[in-house]
This record gives structure tokens, sequence and C-alpha cells, in this order.
């Protein structure tokens, strides 16, 4: 076989090597002429400082000299030792008490000991070298060191290399030394061979970053001994203790993984699709939505479908419920949500609407002329990318590629790129970027038009919303790249193979954020130019590359772990904004299901993974509690209780929007829905994760102003909702997490966390007694908060029934489960529970069979209130009844099943968790993403599979974690926030990185 | 944009199959689409044919005549690619049947029709053996099933609602002896907020290219619990429907044609059978393509 014919099998085609370390071993010569160099300056400052004598040791040589060009290792090993010498010139008498005088002496010294000892060669380099050359591939010497040509000339090696740079080389060429990449890039041009089909071989630490840096095709560490994870971490590839174990086979095999390693790490930051299925369109829509948690906009073509609900959702934007459809097949009844002002997150209009002619001939996705589709979203930047090809007739393709984003840095901008190219012809282009939707009224039924305008080119909507009254203005500014103008419709020519590039930002604010919307968005883009739009987009990417920094997980050996999590990660810092006056729904911004209202989810599920990357945002979360806690208050008054009882659904006012039932029009079957006045526990999740937020930041600013409050009114709540019954104090008639059971008595997550609730507000007063006397006080008498109410709730702390384990050591999820009888659930029904078990609600009431984690969740709240055998027993009992009709239940299922090591169970349930949305497993991601899961998926792998806890210091991971870790993982790696402080948790089968 | 712009007719004189005539001229003038007529009978002078055919004088200048000597499926089939044609209309029992002596008691479907229904690459529509025209069309009934071709006969539906200017009921029935459950009947995690949607997308998923004022024909979406067959039968008397558009795989004797079968019995409304398109290429690149 020729060479030619082996090169495509092979993977490279040259090899290049460093000398010192790897051919040759001049280094114990190198670090005996550096000693010699240093300990006799370092002997004569002392002297003269007056100060005592301190060697040059071995591990300065590693860390300041070892592989790096002469004179920075002076420079840097004197900075070390706080000594700062001239620099003086190349001509400098060697000695010299100078930076190249040091230099220039340790030359003289090097090469005395060269040609004194010789130099010794090592036989495996030269034996690989000699192999590689024999079956037709190319090498290089590539050498820091101003000796090089003398020591391959004493060594007798010169032939066995095509290209020889050393330091005196690279002087000439004015390359930067090692860690940069130049002069092994320069060798490879020397060469003749591309980067990427190139291989070093290098066994110091800025060689080898100097290596990976410069994109070659593998990167070799030749460890010698106690270096091998350092060489890693720089960015080797392979490392080996020797090179003998080394030919051209093994080599092209190492070439291949690490292509394919870097193949997978590449598409672990995105997620792409590929051709166009109309009828998934819907879900990928979501899938696709990029927000900023201001503003989410779903993934429509930038050209959308008749079908397309590209919706633009802004957060805190709501309506009254708009009349159902026809075909919705339900009513609502009763007095709930129907009359709520802001029951309803309101739809507007798609933000990125751009049509393409070219030759009169419309480009639509999906359409006649369409060859191929592809859509990316980015998660590293969190923009969405899309590449369709076209063909116009008689074989005219038209290519066009189009990004945007949801700007981080600046929540009130989308931005977009469009790039048109008429690839083998040239034809008339007609670009519109109108805003304006033709069936505004069908599409985004709760708002009216309130003006149209075009003002310098800079289109303009503004609508207002029918029962809220919120207005919303739009105003759009489109430029073409050498074009010093606006304006909303361009047409010209463009020749054969030419890119149209085009740039827009679309500013979007509400009556919530100023007096004057329209002038506000209109201001906003109009001084925007192409410049401002691109650095505007690099921003957005700088903004994502710092929330990466605090979010990322990494997982080595499962890359499509990885992607699934950041798409994740993706979503959950895409839904929230730092405004406290909202939360996050159901579905965040990315879907009409459940109308944008806001649930216990938010605390439960959501907040951990904000409070421990971004705890601004988890803080903001909780203001929007506090900002509500009126809302929670006339609700506490309805049910004739006292302090604040938190709406189950909620959106601005904190008023509940929940309905109380709904018939169904076929069979006129009404359904009454008990979630609305029984799901009381959100009042003690929302206090348990105000604790937390606490525990987690120390914030005493929030606690004194904001927490202590929400504390006060829940506890108080609590303790006015108990009864008195034979076993002290009881909660009756309830709804738990698991909803398929209402009117329940003494629900044990309900309980237990009202319990916590109350005596976290005892706690809290006793630290703002100690710390805020006078604050304290004050609130104290603002709510009217005597100490014989405080003292009622030690007395519910004291006697509230919390139900505890049986004999077999399951606790009773409430009164009278354990006397159900039993339900056969089918292995069909699990993850895909029917719709009949909400239809037949007082039958299954009757059952035992749960719809989530209820005693489950408890046992995840309270990792350490229960020995393992407590949460093994509960577990074994309740995992076969629950049917998880909740996005909720699988996550903490893995949670729970990792902490006890059941590594079959744990895997199952977190990946049902992990790919819900990815894998459409619920059939029901066309209605937005599932971001709560995607909180408990989060957990499930932070508290479950990695067991962190926390103490003073901060996150402390299980010792066991790195046996319940799947068998494909090598590790997990990342940081947790932790009272301001990140700090990195690892746990892993290889040494942290 | 008309949903067939062109129609074939296959006819072969018996009384059973000019039936269509009425039905199939008055698509054709209301969609502005070319009629094509189908003789699989040895030639004969047009005319002649025509008045065999039991094709009325006053219809002539409407169609165009092809007589094709062959076995009739295979005329049929050939003449649905070679005339670009959307649509074939045939009555499901005909010659055959009136030669056996059975027109009192026809086999359901007879082997011609059986052989276009699978095979035809267009929408078939059928006239049941107790077929009685019912014109202008004002309501069709689409089941749906979850499935795709469910989904192509809603989209199907609501083109020609639009262009005749009809009303659209969907229905999904779920029947308990199916065994199983039925797609839209799954995973609602909280039936005031889920299950509306559900639906919603349910339809709207089946109309990516319909406008909203196109999807406003669709005037209801009953959910049935029972015999599939028999709980669409109620709906079609309920609801004074004239056409029933059905998803066909192109299978007679598999799967929902037993449904089909038992609608056949016993409905006098048209069914337009309607055939899924291939589905596109598509990969969502995650889990198993990372690796």
């Amino acid at each position: 076989m020729d060479a030619a014919h082996d090169r495509p099998a092979r993977g490279y085609e040259a090899v290049l090597f460093d000398l010192d370390g790897v051919v040759t071993r001049t280094a114990d010569v190198h670090a005996a002429a550096w000693k010699a160099l240093f300990d006799d300056f370092l002997r004569e400052h002392a002297r003269r400082e007056g100060k005592p004598f301190q060697p040059f040791e071995h591990g300065d040589y590693l860390a300041f000299v070892d592989g790096k060009p002469r004179y920075e290792g002076v420079r840097g090993f004197l900075a070390s030792r706080g000594i700062v010498l001239p620099d003086g010139a190349p001509d400098d008498e060697p000695g010299a008490w100078t930076v190249h005088g040091l230099g220039l002496r340790k030359d003289v010294l090097f090469l005395e000991r060269l040609r004194d000892e010789g130099v010794e060669v090592f036989g495996e380099a030269v034996a690989l070298i000699k192999t590689l050359r024999a079956a037709g591939v190319k090498t290089a010497v590539v050498t820091s060191s101003r000796n090089g040509r003398e020591v391959l000339h004493v060594a007798g090696l010169e032939p066995l290399f095509d290209v020889r740079l050393d330091g005196l080389d690279a002087a000439v060429l004015h390359l930067r030394g090692k860690p940069f990449p130049d002069p092994f890039l320069k060798a490879a041009e020397l060469l003749g061979v591309a980067p990427a089909r190139a291989i070093v071989v290098e066994d110091s630490l800025p060689g080898v970053e100097s290596a990976r840096r410069g994109g070659f095709g593998l990167v070799v560490g030749l460890d010698h001994g106690g270096t091998a994870d350092a060489l890693a971490d720089h960015g080797a590839d392979l490392v080996v203790g020797s090179l003998g174990g080394l030919d051209v086979d093994r080599l092209a095999q190492a070439v291949a993984t690490r292509r394919a390693a870097r193949r997978a790490a590449r598409l672990a930051w995105q997620v792409e699709q590929e051709g166009f299925d109309p009828a998934r369109e819907h879900a990928m829509e979501s899938l696709f939505a990029v927000g900023n948690g201001y503003l989410g906009v779903r993934g429509s073509p930038d050209r959308p479908l008749p079908g397309s609900q590209g919706d633009l959702f802004v957060a805190g934007i709501y309506d009254r419920k708009h009349l159902p459809r026809p075909y919705s097949e339900q009513e609502f009844l009763g007095d709930g949500r129907d009359d709520n002002l802001y029951s309803e997150l309101v739809s507007m209009p798609f933000p990125f609407r751009v049509s393409v002619e070219v030759d009169g001939c419309v480009l639509e996705v999906g359409g006649p002329h369409m060859r191929q589709y592809q859509r990316r979203l980015d998660l590293r930047r969190a923009e969405l990318h899309g590449a369709v090809s076209f063909d116009v007739g008689a074989g005219r393709r038209v290519e066009i590629r189009t990004r945007r984003c949801a700007s981080q840095a600046d929540l009130h901008l989308v931005l977009q790129e469009v790039r048109v190219c008429l690839a083998n012809h040239s034809g008339e282009l007609a670009v519109d970027f109108s805003l304006a939707d033709p069936e505004l009224a069908a599409r985004h039924p709760h708002l009216t038009a309130a003006g149209v305008e075009e003002i310098d080119g800079v289109e303009v909507h503004v609508f207002r919303t029918l029962a809220s009254g919120f207005v919303i203005a739009l105003a759009s500014r489109a430029m073409r790249i050498g074009e010093d103008r606006a304006a909303v419709r361009w047409r010209g020519s463009a020749s054969i193979g030419e890119t149209r590039r085009f740039l827009r930002c679309t500013a979007i604010y509400t009556s919530r954020d100023t007096d004057d919307p329209r002038k506000a968005a209109v201001d906003h883009v109009r001084a925007i130019g192409p410049e401002a739009i691109d650095a505007a987009f690099r921003e957005h990417a700088e903004r994502w590359a710092g929330i990466w920094d605090a979010a990322d997980i990494r997982i080595p050996g499962s890359p499509a772990t990885e992607q699934a999590l950041r798409f994740n990660a993706c979503h959950l810092t895409s839904a929230a904004d730092r405004d406290p006056r909202i939360s996050v729904g159901g579905r965040a911004l990315t879907g009409r299901a459940y109308e944008g209202h806001i649930f216990w989810d938010v605390e439960m599920f959501k907040l951990p993974f904000y409070l421990y990357t971004a705890p601004d945002v988890a803080r903001c979360l909780l203001l929007y509690r506090h900002h509500t806690l009126d809302g929670a208050r006339r609700r506490a008054r309805e049910f004739g209780n006292r302090g604040a009882f938190y709406a189950w659904e909620s959106t601005v006012t904190g008023d509940d929007v929940t309905p109380r039932a709904i018939r169904l029009k076929t069979t006129g079957k009404v359904i009454p829905i008990f979630t609305g006045t029984q799901q009381i526990h959100i009042t003690a999740d929302v206090a348990h994760a105000v604790w937390r937020y606490w525990e987690a930041t120390r914030d005493e600013v929030f606690l004194r102003d904001v927490g202590l409050e929400i504390l006060i009114e829940t506890a108080r709540y609590w303790a006015s909702r108990v009864v008195r019954g034979p076993r002290g104090w009881h909660i009756r008639g309830v709804v738990g997490p698991d909803e398929y059971h209402h009117g329940v008595d003494d629900n044990a997550y309900t309980n237990w966390m009202a319990r916590d609730n109350v005596e976290k507000a005892i706690e809290a007063l006793r630290w703002a007694e100690s710390r805020y006397a006078r604050e304290r006080a004050a609130l104290a008498e603002r709510l009217r908060l005597e100490p014989a109410e405080v003292e009622q709730w030690s007395d519910v702390t004291a006697e509230l029934y919390c139900p505890g384990p049986d004999a077999r050591g399951v606790i009773e999820q409430f009164e009278g489960f354990f006397d159900l009888p039993r339900y056969p659930l089918p292995a069909e029904e699990r993850f895909r529970a029917p719709i009949s078990r909400l239809f037949e609600w007082d039958e299954i009431n009757r059952l035992q069979v749960i719809k989530q984690a209820d005693v489950l969740m408890l046992l995840h709240v309270f990792p350490d209130a229960f020995p393992r055998d407590i949460v093994e027993a509960n577990y074994r009992y309740y995992e076969p009844l629950t049917d998880h009709g909740s996005s909720l239940s699988p996550g903490i299922h893995a949670a729970i099943a990792a902490r006890l090591g059941l590594r079959e169970d744990a895997e199952r349930y977190w990946r049902e968790s992990l790919w819900l949305d990815l894998s459409n497993s619920m059939s029901n991601s066309a209605l937005g993403i599932h971001p709560a899961c995607m909180g408990a998926t989060w957990q499930a792998l932070v508290f479950g599979f990695l067991g962190v806890r926390f103490d003073e210091e901060g996150p402390v991971v299980d010792p066991d974690a790195a046996a319940r870790l799947p068998e494909d993982w090598h590790g997990v790696s990342t940081t947790l926030a932790w009272r301001g402080r990140r700090h990195r948790v690892h746990a892993g089968r290889e040494v942290a990185p | 944009m008309s949903p067939f712009p062109s129609i074939l007719l296959p006819l072969d004189g018996s009384p059973l199959a000019a039936r269509g005539i009425g039905c199939t001229v008055w698509l054709a003038e209301r969609l502005n689409a070319q009629l094509h007529i189908l003789s699989a009978a040895p030639e004969r002078p047009a005319q002649e044919e025509l008045r065999r055919l039991q094709v009325p004088e006053s219809h002539w200048r409407h169609v165009t005549l092809h007589q094709a000597p062959a076995y009739p499926a295979d005329a049929i089939l050939a003449h649905i690619t070679r005339l670009d044609t959307a649509l074939v209309v045939m009555s499901a029992v005909g010659e055959g049947a009136a030669d056996r002596g059975d027109v009192s008691a026809p086999a359901l479907v007879g082997r011609v029709t059986h052989a276009v229904i699978e095979r035809s690459p267009v929408p078939v529509l059928l006239l049941p053996p107790g077929y009685r025209e019912r014109l202008p069309w004002r309501r069709s009934l689409v089941p749906l099933s979850g499935e795709v071709q469910a989904d192509d006969a809603l989209a199907l539906a609501v083109r020609v609602a639009v262009a005749l200017d009809m009303e659209v009921h969907a229905a999904h029935v779920a029947d308990p002896q199916d065994g199983h459950l039925e797609a839209s009947t799954r995973y609602a995690d909280a039936i005031h907020h889920e299950y509306p949607s559900q639906l919603d997308e349910f339809v709207r998923r089946a109309l990516p290219t319909c406008a909203p004022a196109d999807c406003s024909r669709i005037v209801e979406l009953a959910l049935c619990t029972g015999s599939t067959a028999d709980e669409l039968l109620g709906l079609i008397g309920s609801r004074n429907i004239d056409l029933i558009v059905v998803g066909w795989a192109g299978r007679f004797m598999r799967g929902r044609a037993r449904i089909l079968r038992q609608l056949l019995a016993a409905i006098t409304q048209a069914v337009l059978l309607v055939k899924p398109a291939p589905t596109p290429p598509f990969r969502l690149k995650v889990q198993e393509e990372l690796g």
C-alpha cells in the first residue's frame, strides 16, 4: 500500500516532537545548568541584601523554567523570589545581572556541560521516529532551547527530522514561545501539514498547552513520573510513560478516538435538528425556544408556517382567560379564574419574522422549494441557528443562514442575523422584516392592535391586552451590512455566490416597565447600528460564558448526558429574570400550557438549581413571594385563617387562579379541582425555600427585610389551620403532592413541612432578636405579633402530629392510606398515566395508586431526618404504587434510589427525567418544556448521585458517590455556590481535573 | 388552492357505479376541477359510451372521457398517474356485484374498488353500498386516532372544508375493547391545564400549514368512550354528517379496517380515504447520537 493510499485511514501526516525530555535527555543538563546559574546568583544576591541564601530547588525548575523560553524562565523565577532585574540586551556579558545576562550565562553553563558529558538519547523515541518516517510520516523537532541545533548535532539526530525549529529560529521569526502555539504551528506550516492532521509529542506542561492551543490532531504527553494528571489537565489527549508502546497504528487509533471525542464534545454543546417534520414542529418550537427571563420566544422558523406557534411571552404580562377553542372540550365552572384579570400568560406576535423572496419565489420552510433544513441550539451561547437550502427552480440554489438570541446582557432586546446567498446564480432578492401578523386576532386573542408605524426605517407595533390593559411595544430595526440605514423591506439584486447579511434588533417594552413603552422601545433601537448589534451578540455570549462558569456540569465519558444537562441548564437560565414581581411558570416562557401560572414547583424543584448556581436569581424568586404576600393574606382570610396562605396557582397579584371545577362538553361530566383549595403545602414550601436560601447565602438583609415576614405570616397560617385531635394538632382535608387523593387528613409531607415552617419562623425571630432587635420589633408591631402568639407556635411544633415510620419502617402517606385497596398498576400505565385517572377522580381517591413522590418527597426534602433503612422501606413500598403522572416524579425517585445505591432504578428514573423533553417522552413537549422536571433532574444528580450536603465550609460530596455513578460516567464535576463563594465539587473514578 | 384540481371517476355502466356521478360533477364544479371519466370496457364512440355509463347528457360538457380496455383496477391506477389526478371517486361495489346478482345484499367492497383503495397514491372518495346523495356537503367528520394518517386526514378535511364552505367535526374514541387507551388520553398532569392544551395540540399538530382562520372550520372535537364504530355512527347521525374523512394506511384487512367495514355497512355518506404522506427525514441529535 502506498503512502497516499494509506493517508485517509491513518488520520495524520506528521508528528512533531519536543526535544528535551522527549528525544534527548538534556533536561538534567538543563536543570543542572539552571541550578548552577541561579545558586551562584542567589548566593551573591543574599550576601548583598544581607539575607539568608535560599537555593534554587527542583520545584522551581518545574514551575518556572522547564519548557519555557530562556528569558521568560529567568524573569518568572526571579519574580517568584521578589527580585526584579533590568532586561538588559542580547549582547550583555554572560553573567551580568540582567535578564539577558543571566540567560546567556545559563547557555554557557549548559554548553560546557553538554560538550563535557555528551547527550543522552531516548532509544524508544529514535525507534519511533524511524518507524514513522519509514511509513511516510513527516517529522519535526520543536524546542524552546536556543541550543537545539547544538544538541541535535552533538547527538547526531539531525537526519531524523524534516523540520528543525529551536529557540534561535523562534527569535528570528518573532514567534511567541510555549505555551503559545506559535512554534508548533510554524513547524506544521514548514512541513506543509494542517495542524489537525499532525501529532505533537511533549513532556512539559507549557509544551502540551501550546499544542492544545494549536488545535493539533493529537497531543501525546510523555510522563516521566507524577505529571500524568497535569499533562492531561493541560490538554494531553494521550499520556504515556514511554514512547516504546507507540507505533504508526497506535497513534492512528488515538487520533481517531480523539477525533470522535472532540466531535462528541462539540455536539454536547448543541442540540441539532436535521430535516423538517411538520408533525413535530410544535414540539421543536418548545425545545428551540430562546429566552432571558424577561421574555421568551418559541423556536419557530424565521418565516413561520401558518400553523406555527411562534409565540413571544413577556414575563408578568397576563390577561383574562380567553374563550377556549370550540374543540377544547372543556368549560371552567365556578368562581375560579374566569373573573381574574391576570389568569393567562399572553402570547404575542413572533419577533423574528422575516420573509425572503428570490426572483419572486417565496422561500418557505416546509414549502415546495425547500431542500434541506437544519436548526441548531448553540447551548454555549444560547443562540438558535438556522440553515435552510432552497431550489427556486432549474437548480438555482439559495442558502439562508440565521441566528437569533434573547439578549442576556440587555433583557429588552432580541437579536437576529440573516444571511442570504444565491449559491449558483444571480437574481433579485427581497427581504421583508415586517413583524405584522396577518392573523393577530386568531393567533393572539388577548391582544388588540393599538398602532403600527414606521419611523426612519424602524417598525413599531403597539398592542394592548383586552382585559388587563397592559401596553406592549415592539420596535424593530433591521439593517443590511454595507448600507447605513434601517429599512423594513429591502430589495435589490444579488450576484452569484454573494452573501447578503442583515442584522436586526427588536426592543420590547411593556407598561409594567415604563409609562411609555412605545417611546422606550423606539429609543432603544434607534441608535443601534450594525456594529452595535454585533457587539450585543458578543455581550450576550460573554454573559453566557459567565453563566456556564457557574452552572456547567462536566461528565467525562458521557457527552450525551452533558448535552442534556446543558440543555436543561440553558432553559432554566433562560426562564428566570431578576424581576421580583414575577416568577417562573409551569412551562416557563416556552409554551401556553399552564398559562404561565406559578406553582410550588418553583420553590421545591427549580429554586435549588438557581440557589446553588445563581443565588441572586433565587433571591428574586423569593421576592416574588414577598411581593405577593398580600394576595396570600387575602386568601388566608377568605378561608377563615390568619397569616398568609399562598395560592396553589398564582400570577402577578398572588390571588389564586386555580379553577374550582371543569365540565367536559361531550359527556357533561363535572370534574372538581381540589388543588386550589386543598393543596396547602405550598405555603410551607415557600417558607422552606426562604430558609434554604438563608442557609445557603447568610443574606442577612434578605432574612431581616423579606424572609422573616414570610416566615411569620406562613407560621401564623399553620397555627390557625391546625385542629385539635387525638394525637395533638392535626391538619385535615388536604391534597398532598400526590394529587390523586383529596380531602385527606394528616398528609405526612404537609404536616412535616408545616412543622418545619413554624420551627423556622421561631428560629428566625430569635435570630432577628439577637441581630436586629429594632427591626424585629418594628415588624412585630406592624404584623401585630404578640409573644403569646409565638408561644402558641411552640405548642404547634411540639404537638403537631407528623406521621412517622410504622413497624415496617413505612410512613403512612395520610391517615387511612394503608387501608385503601391496592391498585394493580399495569406497566404500560407507568410514566404514561391515562387521562381516565383524572376523570375517575373519586374512584382513584379510594385506591392505593399515587401520582408522584409524596412520602418520598418528604424523604428528599429532609435527607438527614431518617436512617437509610427507613428510606429504603418507604422507597420499596411507594415506588410500585406510583404511576408518575407528573414530570416532577421521576427525578425525585432517581434522587432517592441513587442515595440508596439502587443503581438500576436510579439510572432508569434519571434517564426518564433527564431526557423528558428531548425525547418528548410525555408527548406534551409541544406545549412547552418542563422546567421543574429539569430542576428535579439537577437535584437528583447533586443530592442523589453525588449525595451533596452542606456544612459551614461548603458542599461536601458523599464519599461513596463515585460508586453510585452510572457505568459510562468517568466522573462528575461542577461548582456550587455557598455563602458567597463558588465551591468545586467532584466525584469520579478518575482524579479530579 | 383547490384540494382536488383533477378528479377521476371510473364507471362501468352499472347503476351502483353511476351513483357517484352527481356528487362528482358537483365537486368538480365547486372546485373548478377537471373531471375525467374512465371506462375500462372495449372502446366505443364517446357519446355511446357516456350513455352506457349512465352519464346524463347535461354533464357531458364538463367531462373528459377516457377509454382503456384493460383490467379495470390496472386502468384506473394507470390513469391516476397519467392524468395527475388528485382524487378518485369509487363506488364500493359496481358491475361485479350486479353480475353476481347480489345488488340487494352487496359485498361491502368489490374487487376492483378493493384493489384501487389499497394501491391508489391519491385520496379515494368511496361510496358505500348504502350510499345516498346528500348535496351540498355541509359537515364532515374526521375520526382521530392520534396516528399520523389521521393527522393527514384532518389536514385534508380542513382544506376541503375551506374550499366547500363546510364544518369539520373531529372525534376521538377511546375503545376499552382495544386493550389500550388512545394517544390523546395519555399523560395529563393536570386536567384543567394540560388536557385542553393537549387536545388543542392533538388537532393543531395536524395542521402546520393551515392558517388559524382555516382551522376555525373545526367546530368540535368530540371525545367518546366505547365501541369506535358505534360511537362514530352515533356522531354521524347526531351531527348530520355528510362526509366522513378517514386516515387510511392502505390495507383493507388490517388494523382499523374492521371499524371502516362496520361503518361502510351502516352509513349512507361518502367516505374520503386519505393516505398519509411519507414521513419526512428527521433527526434530533441527542442521546445515542452522541454516545
